[in-house]
């Protein structure tokens, strides 16, 4: 087997997935960074010291990749900035006349934070690990998630159904 | 999932909220377009000979042109 098969195996469970976070997180780049990920991951393979990482390192790469993506269309640093501004106001369940399904709800969140719900929920990181692929820290994941379920209950109006 | 740390009868109702989360979230999922990585040109080794060979060539000019500009 080649150096390629070995890497080709490799990162062959873990493609789908990676490419899906990539498309929650840029949906009009979404190919070029996805090759763009695969070519670093490519190149680095070799030095990736642990095996057992290579998951966290794949989803790594994607989100770096996609922030350089950003910050080349936008000129701008808005990307960390977001983490903190794009939190919903107290009181932003009010606003929300209309109910939504689920896909609707998901799709008024930051590109962010629904990757960061796709790492948590399908991909199944670990919020430790969650925060170190998307560079921010744990209790940032776990304080993020809680807030991001509560405005998706709110926006489907199931709020006062659970909790 | 995500990890749970609640009153167990407010986790299962979350579980169900949670399982919808996750298909909703699964909806972008496609096949990812193929990678196919660079090829790496294996260079004759003298080719790689002479390649050496005119770097060098090149540095030895450099260094008699400066030492002859000095002495101008």
């Amino acid at each position: 087997m080649n150096d390629n098969q070995v890497f080709e195996q490799a990162v062959a469970p873990h493609t789908r997935g990676l490419y899906a976070f990539i498309r929650h997180l840029n949906r009009w780049a979404c190919d070029d960074i996805y090759q763009e990920t695969m070519l670093a991951a490519w190149q680095g393979f070799h030095s990736l010291r642990e095996q057992s990482s290579l998951r966290a390192w794949l989803y790594g790469i994607a989100r770096r990749k996609a922030m350089d993506a950003y910050r080349k269309r936008y000129r701008q640093d808005a990307w960390e900035a977001s983490w903190e501004d794009a939190m919903p106001a107290a009181g932003f369940e009010g606003q929300a006349v209309q109910r939504l399904d689920i896909a609707q709800a998901l799709g008024t969140l930051q590109p962010q934070d629904r990757a960061l719900l796709y790492l948590v929920f399908n991909v199944g990181f670990p919020y430790k690990a969650a925060g170190q692929v998307m560079g921010i820290p744990e209790g940032t994941v776990k304080s993020r998630v809680f807030t991001l379920k509560k405005r998706l209950k709110a926006l489907m109006g199931e709020e006062g159904q659970h909790g | 999932m995500a990890e749970r740390h609640g009153h167990p009868a407010q986790d299962n109702a979350d579980a169900a909220f949670d399982q919808a989360l996750m298909q909703a979230l699964a909806l972008v999922e496609r096949d990812p377009p193929a990678f196919v990585p660079p090829r790496t040109i294996a260079l004759p080794a003298a080719l790689v000979r002479s390649m050496r060979q005119l770097t060098q060539a090149a540095d030895i000019t450099r260094s008699t042109l400066r030492m002859a500009f000095r002495l101008l």
